[in-house]
């Protein structure tokens, strides 16, 4: 260690704390010891260190008090997004479970009608051979053969022509099930009402609500005895 | 340092700065960088009482941390066939005393300057805490001894005066070794 008395002196010659003679007469000693020179220097660097090792210190601090504000702000729009994402979901959740009941809940009303349209079965009235033949196949739940007969006879009463569409609808074939209700309606027989139900029931089953809905609502508003059951499914 | 005198200082300064700088760049690590290193910079020399006439501090923050990113601009050369002088215009008005501005030139040439001795940070970081605290207060911040008593429990003066005889001395001593 070097001149470790001159600490001191050193200290206050440069915070400007020596008295005017204290003063020149250190500036002397200065001139005549180039060890006490060497060590002013070494205290101006020591100052100078500290000062900006504080600047440093404080720098870094205030980077993270920046850093601090942007997780801050970040942690704010997380919650925000979460609480908003949250019931975003929750809603979401509620709508699809309302729409999947009614969904559902209609689904399975169509299909239960369309159970019960396709085992209405054809009255036992007598008639011709013919007649007792498709109806009882009808009965028998042999769609296809009902179809095979009905459709080698050229004319068809309206019975027949709506037996087909059901048994085409019975057998998926929705399009040509389809034509034979519109037969059947344009001719506004006295199967037209059944035909109507009939043909509503069957877009239903092709999922396209868009034809459904406006053969349902007339059928609920007319007195048809598939009003009611037209209501339940709108 | 008055550790929250500080906090509420770069809270205020930083709201009046940063939709500033944000102005002069969309860098947003390149305003983090200057404005902390200016409002320190600023902070220290206020507390040593270089700054002690200043009307707006903030103002003069924000003007010294676009002359950094200015000076940091020019040294990267990142202006490509753009003047640096044209966006000088954007100083919100600010305009400062000419002996203001010729402090913050001086106290960003402070910085330019300084060559860190490794020798020096390398012995205080063989200082205790208390020694470091001690010279802070004395070297930096100008704290009078007096002041110190209640602050670092210290008895008296004489004590005050001892210890940071101490400390330099242990300071230089071990600058000494490691130079050596």
């Amino acid at each position: 260690m070097k001149n470790n008395d001159n600490t001191n002196i050193i200290e206050a010659y440069l915070n400007n704390e020596l008295a005017g003679n204290e003063q020149i007469a250190f500036e002397n000693r200065i001139e005549l010891e180039p060890d006490l020179l060497e060590e002013i220097v070494l205290h101006r660097q020591i100052r100078e260190f500290v000062k900006e090792n504080e600047i440093h210190n404080l720098k870094s601090q205030v980077k993270n008090w920046i850093l601090e504000e942007k997780e801050d702000v970040k942690m704010k729009k997380i919650a925000f997004f979460s609480r908003t994402n949250l019931l975003r979901i929750a809603a979401s959740l509620v709508l699809i479970s309302g729409l999947a009941w009614l969904y559902f809940n209609s689904q399975s009303s169509g299909n239960q009608y369309f159970a019960e349209l396709v085992q209405q079965n054809p009255s036992t009235l007598q008639g011709n051979d013919d007649r007792s033949n498709w109806t009882q196949l009808f009965r028998e739940k042999k769609y296809a053969k009902v179809i095979s007969i009905l459709n080698k006879k050229e004319i068809k009463t309206s019975e027949e022509v709506y037996y087909l569409g059901l048994s085409y609808a019975a057998e998926t074939n929705y399009s040509k099930a389809i034509i034979q209700f519109s037969t059947i309606i344009l001719q506004d027989s006295v199967y037209a009402e059944k035909a109507n139900w009939a043909m509503a029931l069957v877009f239903l089953k092709q999922n396209d609500e868009n034809l459904a809905k406006p053969l349902l609502e007339k059928i609920s508003d007319s007195d048809s005895e598939f009003s009611e059951k037209a209501k339940d499914l709108l | 340092m008055n550790q929250t005198e500080f906090r509420s200082f770069y809270n205020d300064c930083w709201k009046y700065c940063k939709p500033r700088l944000r102005n002069l760049t969309n860098n947003q690590a390149d305003i983090d960088d200057v404005f902390s290193e200016a409002i320190s910079r600023f902070w220290v020399n206020v507390q040593r009482g270089k700054i002690a006439h200043a009307d707006n501090h903030f103002a003069l923050v924000y003007v010294m941390a676009k002359n950094m990113w200015l000076g940091n601009l020019r040294k990267e050369k990142h202006f490509i066939g753009v003047s640096i002088d044209a966006r000088k215009g954007e100083d919100f008005e600010i305009q400062l005393p000419t002996e203001e501005q010729n402090f913050l030139t001086k106290m960003i040439q402070e910085k330019d300057d300084y060559q860190q001795e490794n020798s020096i940070h390398n012995a205080w970081g063989k200082l205790d805490d208390k020694c470091r605290d001690l010279l802070n207060a004395t070297i930096v911040y100008k704290e009078k001894q007096e002041e110190l008593l209640s602050k670092m429990n210290f008895k008296n003066t004489d004590t005050v005066k001892a210890t940071k005889y101490r400390c330099l001395q242990y300071l230089k001593k071990y600058y000494y070794e490691i130079a050596a």
